[in-house]
């Protein structure tokens, strides 16, 4: 495919049979998926079949870097992968900073790799331009993450993108994370363990082809004036002075001192928030490491560890691969059910203490599955499973088999519910935050700005009329006698958590960072034509929403064929229960069953789906030409 | 503390009189965002591609290095795009 942006092939890799083979990039594909995570998706529906295993050789990994990584444009080293997720058997998706590797994919002349199969030993995939080759991986397996990233650049030179799993990957830990060049992750849901059930500890790639675009005047004029409005924006010099840790204003500025050594950033972001954080006292004085943010290595803060503890327990918890959510959930939950007795001491003589000796030998219990470890690793439905269905009003509040994050009982700590709520439950991969995100992730915007910031993400103005408070549209409150025909309150996370994914799935198909300090600088219509003016190939501002919006059916149809439907998205009653005190985004009124419920709706309304089940209907998949899709779900649900 | 004094916006740099006699290099600000080897590429090659950039970015233990090849023709465009301030145009 002679088009600019793309490099015009898919890798398909086989590690049973030791193959590799290139495939033209189809030219239809282009518009209707754009690339990136659109791409995935559709390789995914089309190379994931139905019902199958997620830890067996049938699970395919597919990742993929959109047309405009490569490029110049700000931030635009997004990488997204597909696979079916052992934690809960959702397609999922996992999105990560590419830090060099998308870059680098596409220097070799790939927009995605398919990886299937499972290799007779541990190996890893090394992509060098034409030279595919599945290398042996027996000098790394059994290491760290961050030791396998440097023995692999040690040998190979940097740049080169590097995604990797640790010990909790190869042990198939259900909660496993791969990381990207040691400092991203991908997949709470257990990507990680997905390579590792195929044998595959690493991928190295290092392309030299470089990327072209069509209209390159056209598309520096637009760079151009992208970075002159970074320049001029008021907070960058705090952003590159603190890096993420400036969008939580609850941390105080004094503590990342504290710990921070220095930055590093994604190929082509003037942004930049990527941590290299150092422990300054104490027993691991000196100790040093990357990560995804500063704001990580702080959360054990939370369940009372001193600072330099903390950051030593995450270094652990990241070098073993492990999702640090996750593994404070399954420690909670145990303790909780050792608590009322229904763990006995056969598993455990006592509680787990949250000290950094004890959190430190249970993340390595869990990550080589040893003793009751090995019931940890199979995350929260593992446990639940054990010790019966009794268990599981103890549990942490969960969507599709993984702790909600965001909300009141924490660990991300907040009580407005937003669409970054909202999307940890009807997002098709389980609860995570980052498709409801973008939007109201700093959740006291007044509403008077949400126009323009709605109008910027590509949503319709028909659809900001539902979404913002109007008197008349605010009948369901006034319904349940929570607000007065005057009252102002309200915006309706329902429907707008419908655009928040959308314009997440626009942004991971192009490759444009989803991190809202990137993303608030891009709008729908300027991403058409940077999408138009590096590919040749023109496209509308609906034209890329819609786009964005079939991308999104597409993944949800291929879990509706896995048996995903509303039910899977509900609320868990711990979560609303009383004392957590969620309240609705302007904070004026509390959330109940009742609300929630009609958020669901109305975001299913949105979705243009069926409300009663939650999937797509066979229209909203024929509009959007998904003609197969439209089939299946028919034939899985009826 | 990172100074960002010196930040301007690059057309106003690009504007600045004189001929460009070196690139001051500030290793320690330098994130690795390669920003400068995508211009820089772009520039000579009509392609964005680190691999044939005139200024090599190092990756070291503790930081970045910067340095440029024997091709460089102290256009300055790479510093004009280094939003970090780790390369300085002088002249
Ligand atoms: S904002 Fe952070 S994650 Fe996003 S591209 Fe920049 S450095 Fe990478
Ligand atoms: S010199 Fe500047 S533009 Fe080049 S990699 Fe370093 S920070 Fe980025
Ligand atoms: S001064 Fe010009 S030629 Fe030299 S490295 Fe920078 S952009 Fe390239």
């Amino acid at each position: 495919m002679e088009i600019g942006g793309y490099a015009g092939n898919i890798l398909h890799v086989d590690l049973t049979k030791n193959e590799v083979k290139k495939e033209p990039v189809a030219p239809e594909l282009a518009k209707a998926f754009i690339g990136g995570l659109g791409f995935s998706v559709k390789l995914a529906y089309k190379h994931i079949k139905p019902g199958i295993e997620p830890l067996s050789p049938e699970n395919t990994i597919i990742i993929g870097a959109g047309p405009l990584v490569g490029t110049i444009a700000p931030g635009s080293s997004r990488i997204y992968a597909v696979a079916k997720f052992p934690i809960n058997n959702a397609i999922g998706w996992a999105g990560g900073g590419g830090m060099t590797f998308g870059t680098m994919l596409k220097n070799a002349g790939y927009d995605n790799v398919v990886i299937k199969g499972r290799a007779s030993r541990p190996v890893y995939l090394k992509i060098f331009d034409d030279d595919v080759e599945i290398c042996d991986a027996g000098e790394l397996w059994g290491r760290g993450i961050e030791e396998t990233s440097e023995r692999l650049w040690a040998k190979f030179g940097w740049p080169a993108g590097i995604i990797a799993i640790g010990q909790a990957g190869e042990n198939s830990v259900r909660f496993a994370m791969s990381f990207v060049d040691n400092a991203s992750t991908l997949g709470r849901g257990g990507f990680g363990a997905v390579m590792g059930s195929k044998n595959l500890k690493a991928i190295i790639v290092k392309g030299t082809k470089g990327v072209r675009v069509s209209h390159p005047r056209k598309f520096m004029k637009l760079v151009d004036g992208l970075l002159q409005r970074v320049r001029q924006w008021e907070h960058l010099d705090e952003w590159h002075e603190f890096g993420f840790w400036i969008g939580l204003p609850l941390l105080p500025k004094e503590m990342f001192y504290q710990l921070n050594k220095r930055r590093l950033s994604c190929i082509s972001c003037p942004i930049g928030d990527k941590d290299v954080v150092e422990i300054k006292k104490g027993k691991f004085k000196g100790l040093t490491k990357v990560t995804t943010t500063a704001i990580n290595s702080v959360v054990p803060l939370l369940f009372g560890l001193p600072l330099e503890d903390s950051i030593k327990c995450i270094t652990t918890l990241d070098d073993y691969g492990m999702d640090m959510f996750e593994f404070f959930s399954v420690v909670s939950f145990v303790n909780e059910l050792y608590g009322h007795g229904m763990i006995t001491g056969e598993y455990m003589q006592s509680k787990i203490a949250f000290d950094l000796e004890s959190l430190e030998k249970w993340a390595g219990k869990i990550a080589n599955r040893e003793g009751f470890g090995d019931i940890l690793a199979e995350g929260l439905p593992g446990i639940i499973d054990k010790f019966g269905k009794e268990s599981q009003k103890f549990a942490p509040p969960m969507s599709k088999g993984l702790s909600v994050y965001s909300g009141p009982t924490g660990p991300l700590l907040w009580d407005r519910f937003g669409t970054m709520e909202l999307t940890q439950l009807v997002n098709p991969r389980g609860a995570h935050v980052a498709a409801g995100g973008s939007p109201t992730y700093y959740a006291t915007r007044p509403l008077e700005k949400f126009p323009t910031h709605l109008d910027r993400m590509g949503v319709p103005e028909s659809a900001t009329e539902r979404i913002l408070p109007q008197p008349h549209h605010w009948q369901w409150g006034l319904k349940f006698g929570l607000v007065s025909p005057e009252d102002k309150a309200g915006l309706n996370v329902g429907r707008l958590t419908r655009y928040s994914e959308d314009w997440l799935s626009v942004l991971g198909s192009l490759g444009v960072c989803a991190r809202a300090q990137i993303n608030r600088f891009y709008y729908a219509n300027l991403l058409a034509e940077l999408y138009s003016a590096a590919t040749g190939i023109q496209i509308g501002r609906e034209e890329l929403m819609k786009a964005g919006e079939r991308v999104w059916n597409l993944l949800k149809a291929a879990n509706v064929r896995e048996g995903f439907t509303r039910k899977d998205d509900s609320f868990s009653e711990r979560w609303l229960e009383e004392k957590s005190q969620f309240v609705e985004y302007t904070g004026k009124v509390k959330i109940s069953a009742e609300i929630a419920d009609k958020f669901l709706d109305d975001y299913y309304e949105e979705r243009g789906w069926d409300v009663e089940r939650g999937i797509p209907t066979r229209e909203k998949l024929l509009e959007l030409g998904l003609e197969d899709a439209a089939e299946e779900v028919v034939r899985a649900v009826f | 503390m990172r100074t960002t004094a010196g930040r301007q916006a690059p057309e106003r740099r690009s504007k600045l009189p004189g001929k460009i006699i070196e690139i001051e290099t500030h290793p320690s600000r330098c994130v690795g965002c390669l920003l400068c080897q995508l211009i820089c590429s772009f520039s000579y090659e009509k392609m964005f591609n680190p691999s044939k950039a005139r200024i090599a970015i190092e990756r070291g233990d503790d930081g970045f290095k910067i340095s440029f090849t024997d091709e460089c023709t102290l256009c300055g465009r790479c510093a004009q795009f280094c939003v970090y301030n780790a390369l300085e145009a002088k002249r």
